[in-house]
């Protein structure tokens, strides 16, 4: 029989190293989850791609027991990684941030494919250029 | 319970700050906590943050998100900044958290049991049938609740390899479950090593409610600090330590003992099995996709 969901998080957190510190404990405790057991089974879900962000949207069931899926990792993470800018522009528009190539546009969209609602790739690209002209970041061929 | 006592607090040099906005600015205000040094980002719908059900909230408000991240304070003027110059609005807020987010979970914790053995945290009671054996537990969040499934996995092993006598080995003993199983179970004397300086204190006070504390000792200097040869050997640790400790975790076992290994998934149960050579499987299960691993040391 299907349990019932209590709560679905959505939780952005660096692979291989989530703690039971805020906000990950926070957002999990109040709904009675034993925060460690949580920590450690995402821990070793993601040790593979430690060195990145990898959300997880977890569902806790009434009787607190949870299971969760993993996603890719945040597009404009995906970016800074991409063309190695640590801090986007303060003001995205008048102040240039960086620039990204389509070759890198193309990749990043490859990987996001899986949570974005398009199946094209080209769509994808441009919903990725989107992103990154918001972070004050110029698309270039 | 005590399990507030040992949270990483946030510290004098951080805060928990909560930023508000439409769905559309989720990618780019959880992108700013990024940027300003957060350690993760939790992220729910306004209305259930606020407590307030769907019924209450008013229909024609907007969605809005909120964001949850915990940052330096260095970064907070920056950060400030930018919320009030992004095109849409991001609201920031710095959040006082109520301390008995740690404890929520508390009511929730069962009593399990394992063989013989009754694991339960110490504020839930259990009614022993005969031949059954306590085991109370005043877990902090600092380590497991001593509920997750690789535990489990790993008590099973121990309950079918340790009927008595045996000098066991806990490496990465955490809360200290396992050596304290192993002592209730018969084995003469238990030995822990953990890298988490906690581990010492919390493997004490769980032998001590046990009463097992004259033959638990836990080992301050580590793994390298321990040169006896053992007749079991339990590691319920992530892939990557069993990697890095496992020649050690093999060297410390003696031929013909057994390593039981738990802590890792289904798709990294070979690397386990590699790190630990030589060894022979002796035994293998899984719990919720969690593996247990029972070998046997070959020369």
């Amino acid at each position: 029989m299907a349990k019932n969901v209590s709560a679905v998080v959505k939780i952005q957190i660096p692979a291989g190293q989530a703690s039971p510190a805020p906000p990950v404990g926070t957002a999990l405790g109040p709904h009675g989850v034993a925060i460690m057991d949580f920590c450690k089974a995402y821990n070793a879900q993601t040790e593979s791609q430690r060195g990145t962000v990898v959300p997880v949207e977890i569902t806790i069931y009434e009787d607190r027991t949870f299971s969760f899926i993993t996603k890719t990792p945040p597009a404009p993470v995906m970016i800074r990684e991409a063309i190695k800018v640590t801090k986007g522009s303060q003001n995205p528009g008048r102040e240039e941030a960086g620039a990204i190539t389509q070759a890198q546009l193309a990749d990043i969209a490859q990987v996001k494919m899986p949570d974005l609602n398009t199946n094209d790739l080209e769509a994808a690209k441009l919903q990725i250029a989107g992103t990154a002209r918001s972070m004050g970041i110029k698309v270039i061929d | 319970m005590n399990a507030s006592t040992a949270v990483p607090a946030p510290g004098d040099a951080s805060v928990v700050v909560r930023l508000r906005c439409a769905p559309e600015l989720v990618e780019l205000a959880s992108d700013a906590l990024w940027q300003a040094g957060t350690s993760a980002v939790s992220e729910e719908p306004a209305d259930v943050v606020r407590g307030i059900s769907a019924a209450e909230s008013a229909p024609s408000a907007p969605a809005a998100v909120e964001l949850t991240g915990e940052v330096p304070v260095t970064a907070l003027a920056d950060l400030r900044a930018w919320c009030g110059e992004v095109a849409g609005g991001v609201e920031l807020e710095v959040v006082e958290l109520d301390p008995a987010w740690a404890d929520a979970w508390c009511e929730h914790a069962r009593a399990y049991r394992v063989g013989p053995l009754v694991v339960r945290p110490v504020w839930v009671d259990a009614t022993l049938q005969p031949g059954e054996i306590d085991l109370p537990l005043d877990p902090g969040p600092t380590f497991g609740s001593g509920s997750h499934p690789s535990t489990r996995g790993v008590l099973a092993a121990m309950v079918q390899r340790v009927d008595g006598g045996e000098r066991v080995l806990d490496v990465g003993s955490g809360s200290g479950v396992l050596s304290v199983a192993a002592l209730l179970l018969g084995a003469d004397s238990a030995v822990a090593v953990d890298i988490e300086p906690a581990a010492g204190p919390a493997g004490r006070s769980a032998a001590a409610l046990c009463g097992v504390a004259e033959r638990f000792e836990f080992c301050s200097g580590g793994l390298d600090s321990v040169d006896a040869e053992f007749d079991v050997v339990f590691a319920n640790m992530l892939i990557g330590a069993i990697e890095e400790l496992g020649a050690r975790i093999r060297a410390r076992c003696a031929v013909g003992g057994t390593m039981i290994l738990g802590g890792f998934l289904e798709s990294q149960r070979d690397r386990a099995l590699a790190a630990v050579q030589p060894a022979e499987t002796v035994a293998t299960s899984n719990e919720d996709g969690w593996v247990t691993l029972v070998l046997a040391a070959t020369r």
